[in-house]
């Protein structure tokens, strides 16, 4: 298996749920955040389009994304999201991949993180195309 | 000559107006040929088609990278599909992957993999953000 399965598995999934409520190849409300919370065999993730999540009812704490702190000689990167019901993991890296990575975060992106046990980014996973589009 | 000068006025004011919002506007729907894939990503996200064009950037700590099955702490991934196609490619260059971190809800993108078809590895990706370029479709 290559690392294209999951990626591709992920945006053929994505690309399923969109083709239901849309007539165009689009992510939709059910991309708002959501968290899956850790358990003793699995890590805790995340997942979720920037737009959808800041385009849901205005009572909703959903929240995704990521954010990095620059210092001389290091840059600490940072990912956290909030499902609808409250549910919020986050996660620190110290890792440049990390923040190279979290440097392609735009507006409608789509991101997904996974966080190890130590709270650190286990893994981050940002998605820029046309799938996405902006808040109005 | 009031009304003369008051008319040149609407005149001018309706020669501003249109200069405004007459700005280059193209529309880059999705093409695939070959090993290229190309479009800019709001005329694609709104042509109503299925089609879609992405780019992925993907990062993991080095320890974690094979458990995820990421070649690299940091590589990208680059896909489009028709209904009747697909291309996807991959890379760990890091000239690639500054490129693609480039990209903005509006951007053109082409990309062009070392073979058709799937598990490419990519050889080219260029990133156009400029106002010409269609704005994607909004959330209600």
């Amino acid at each position: 298996m290559t690392m294209r399965a999951p990626v591709l598995l992920s945006v053929a999934a994505w690309f399923a749920c969109a083709a239901t409520s849309f007539a165009g190849a689009k992510s939709d409300s059910s991309d708002v955040a959501s968290v899956i919370l850790a358990t003793p065999t699995k890590l805790a993730n995340a997942a979720g389009a920037m737009a959808a999540t800041r385009g849901g009812t205005q009572d909703s704490l959903a929240k995704i994304g990521c954010w990095a702190i620059g210092a001389p000689g290091s840059v600490t990167s940072y990912c956290l999201a909030t499902d609808p019901a409250g549910n919020t993991i986050a996660c620190s890296s110290a890792v440049p991949a990390i923040a190279q990575v979290i440097q392609g975060v735009n507006p409608a992106s789509h991101i997904a993180f996974t966080v190890a046990a130590d709270g650190s980014c286990d893994n981050v996973v940002i998605d820029d195309g046309s799938l996405d589009g902006l808040k109005r | 000559m009031k009304k003369l000068l008051s008319m040149m006025g609407i005149l001018g004011g309706a020669l501003w107006l249109c200069t405004a919002s007459a700005g280059l506007r193209l529309s880059s729907p999705l093409t695939m040929a070959g090993t290229t894939a190309s479009g800019a990503l709001g005329t694609v996200r709104n042509d109503g088609t299925t089609n879609f064009i992405n780019c992925t950037l993907l990062g993991c700590p080095s320890g974690s990278c094979a458990k995820y099955h990421f070649p690299a702490p940091v590589s990208m991934e680059c896909l489009a599909s028709t209904p009747a196609v697909s291309l996807d490619c991959t890379s760990t260059n890091p000239n690639l992957i500054a490129v693609v971190q480039a990209m903005s809800p509006d951007s053109y993108v082409s990309f062009t993999s070392d073979r058709t078809g799937s598990n490419g590895t990519c050889v080219q990706v260029a990133i156009a953000n400029g106002s010409p370029f269609e704005v994607p479709s909004t959330y209600p």
